[in-house]
């Protein structure tokens, strides 16, 4: 049986480690739709470029 | 035999929603009374939920998107899968806080199985309450061998006091049926 104590460090322990977890996945979500906002842009200066006739 | 604390985890285990664990947790303080532990693990589950929700795309990424001729539909699309991942991330963390709070549950229901029963004997002198005995079974499962108590409340007092518990005494075996009585004539 955990004493009050090692409960609330289990618990902090969960948490930090769920933190860290979700801030790795936040950062790979990040990247995702930096990646397709970037295939956008390309896309756009694509067009730009193809209304100019460059 | 399966015992409480194996069904309550049973039942932990088929939560999914934060609602629904959440719930649980308040049950668990209302059963349990250990509200440090309590605060804390809803004070983590909460900051979960926080964290996880500013994950999502914010207003001025959608609209940025949008601007360049894009869908957000389609970036839900290509988060899908990491979306998963954060929902699974949270959720299991929120699980396995709330099942933290169920060894303070464990705690209480091991320690005594109380089924209240009637009141068997009161004793008055002048008007006044001396003793009211109740019958309730509590059980120490703890113990080897669980043994069943008298609760004893009120005493000294009058029919508008509260009711407190005032001591445990171990109930006294039944009288055993004399064997001539249980034969018939």
């Amino acid at each position: 049986m955990m004493t009050e104590e090692e409960k609330a460090k289990k618990i902090k322990e969960i948490y930090d480690e769920a933190v860290a977890k979700l801030d790795t996945l936040a950062r790979k979500r990040s990247e995702i739709v930096k990646d397709y906002i970037k295939e956008l842009e390309n896309k756009k200066i694509e067009a730009l470029r193809s209304n100019l006739g460059l | 035999m399966e015992n409480e604390k194996d069904l309550l985890k049973k039942d932990l285990s088929t939560l999914e929603k934060k609602e629904d664990i959440e719930k649980f947790i308040e049950d668990t303080e209302i059963m349990g009374g250990h509200e440090d532990i309590v605060a804390s693990a809803k004070e983590k589950i909460s900051q979960l939920e926080v964290k996880a929700s500013g994950i999502e795309t914010t207003p001025a990424r959608a609209a940025q998107v949008e601007n360049l001729g894009g869908n957000t539909e389609i970036v839900a699309e290509k988060t899908k899968e990491v979306d998963a991942e954060i929902a699974n991330v949270k959720a299991d963390a929120e699980k396995q806080i709330a099942e933290i709070e169920i060894q303070n549950l464990k705690k209480e229901v091991s320690r005594e199985k109380i089924v209240p029963g009637a009141v068997f004997d009161c004793r008055m002198s002048n008007g006044a309450i001396l003793e009211v005995r109740v019958e309730s079974k509590i059980q120490k499962t703890a113990e080897a061998i669980p043994r069943e108590y008298v609760r004893i409340q009120a005493t000294r007092g009058d029919l508008n006091t509260d009711v407190t518990l005032d001591q445990l005494i171990e109930k006294e075996p039944e009288p055993e049926q004399k064997e001539e009585e249980k034969k018939p004539e």
